[in-house]
């Protein structure tokens, strides 16, 4: 559990520190003399808060300098996007995937779903990533969720739940791969929505031994409900509540992350139970 | 004529000097003087925007995502969720696309400086039915429960915070972050 807390810690203070990618190795360019001072511009932005002017002024001489340097488009990106801005970002992390789609396609797909639903667009690049290399095509820019897992969550926001069931299991089934933080949730409300009840429990059960987050009562008491054991789902309310008050829930700083449940929800949720016993 | 032609040299003096200031003042690369302080910064507009509203310090202003949190409201995000259910009307047959509002929440919790984008799937520029937008940028405006940007030094800070309104047949399909 220290370990998975660890880990988790990790996650969090990661996705914190603003999600930047591993800076490239400046003399990989030494025989381009442009394309050196470029890489060196670019160590100089990330010197600055994201966003700012002189970061933002540094990453432009950057490729100013060197047009092919895909790593300052991108990074130049970033901040529209985290602020809302996706008109701006999109001619940016576009020039970075033309340069670089091996790399940049999965940044720009995991965008297209974390920041604004559009599934579409997330699928589309997640395949064409998938199709373009032949290993384990990896996790999303935060490390909280394997690609194909969040390829499949996209198949969910189309309303394809059987689709979106069918690529997460055979995700979860590769070799590669391995728990992140929220995917049996994830995989558990699924599966409640097609009505696998007690696959969802099982998956819900998972879900409370990795990251025991409130979610995972939460949707364990509608489960219960559907199965018409209000005792149970009463219970699993009331320990949802507990957990949300005391922090654990699928929280992250930049949006409300898919299958999020609020305090609201769970009240919500308890008053309509009680009402319904009256 | 000698006081004449001295005050002429001074004046060619002056000319050079002023010259030289001006092209000093221009030194500096013209990119940095079109970014602004931080990608995202809203600058006052007195056509659009209340003057009633004020930032307590505009140079100083967060970002929503410095304080952990997507969306810092009395109730949470559930609670802005359901008053847009409560008073967005759907506008039926209307086309898909995304409605982006920004805006800052001063150091008391109080919103102002309102921008709205609208886009369509690709992020390209679409004008949305204007009752769509009109809607949502009022409902935006009333929102009255923002909560007081705290820093790790526990002093209250601006913050810019921004709403997207996913549309799908002119309904709200989800609201980020």
């Amino acid at each position: 559990m220290m370990k998975k807390r660890a880990i988790l810690t990790m996650l969090f203070l990661f996705a914190m520190l603003g999600e930047s990618l591993a800076f490239p190795n400046c003399y990989v360019y030494k025989e381009d003399e442009n394309c050196y001072k470029a890489c060196k511009e670019a160590e100089e932005a990330v010197k600055y808060p994201q966003g700012s002017r002189l970061s933002q002024f540094h990453f432009q001489e950057s490729v100013k300098l060197c047009p092919q340097f895909a790593y300052s488009f991108f990074e130049s990106a970033v901040p529209f996007a985290k602020r809302g801005q996706m008109h701006l970002w999109i001619d940016l992390i576009n020039k970075a995937v033309e340069l670089e789609p091996e790399f940049y396609l999965a940044q720009r797909g995991w965008y297209h779903w974390f920041f604004m639903h559009n599934y579409e667009l997330a699928i589309a690049d997640i395949d064409r990533l998938d199709a373009m290399v032949s290993y384990d095509i990896g996790e999303t820019g935060d490390g909280f969720y394997h690609l194909n897992v969040m390829k499949g969550l996209c198949y969910k926001g189309l309303g394809n739940y059987e689709k979106a069931i069918e690529v997460i299991e055979e995700c979860m089934a590769g070799p590669e791969y391995y728990e992140r933080p929220f995917d049996h949730i994830h995989l558990g409300v699924l599966y409640m929505e097609v009505g696998r009840l007690d696959e969802a429990l099982a998956e819900l059960e998972k879900q409370k031994a990795f990251n025991d987050v409130s979610e995972a009562y939460y949707y364990s008491a509608k489960v219960y409900q559907q199965q018409g054991d209000t005792a149970k789902a009463q219970a699993a309310l009331q320990e949802a509540l507990d957990k949300y008050d005391q922090g654990y829930s699928m929280h992250n700083p930049y949006r409300q992350l898919m299958d999020k449940i609020y305090r609201l929800d769970i009240e919500e949720a308890i008053a309509e139970m009680t009402n319904k016993g009256n | 004529m000698i006081a004449l032609g001295k005050l002429k040299n001074y004046m060619k003096y002056l000319y050079f000097t002023i010259c030289l200031a001006s092209l000093l003042s221009c030194s500096a690369p013209p990119e940095t003087t079109r970014l602004l302080r931080h990608v995202g910064d809203i600058v006052y507009d007195p056509a659009i925007d209340d003057s009633d509203f004020e930032p307590c310090n505009a140079e100083r202003a967060y970002q929503y995502y410095n304080f952990s949190n997507a969306i810092q409201y009395d109730g949470e995000k559930a609670a802005i969720r359901r008053i847009f259910e409560k008073q967005y009307q759907p506008i039926e047959g209307a086309e898909n696309g995304y409605v982006s509002i920004r805006f800052m929440v001063n150091c008391e919790g109080v919103s102002g400086w309102f921008r709205t984008t609208e886009m369509d799937q690709y992020y390209q520029p679409k004008s949305l039915n204007p009752k769509i937008t009109s809607q949502l940028l009022e409902i935006t405006k009333s929102l009255d429960g923002w909560k007081v940007g705290i820093n790790s030094r526990d002093r209250k800070r601006d913050y810019y915070q921004y709403l997207t309104f996913k549309i799908t047949n002119g309904t709200i399909e989800d609201i980020m972050p």
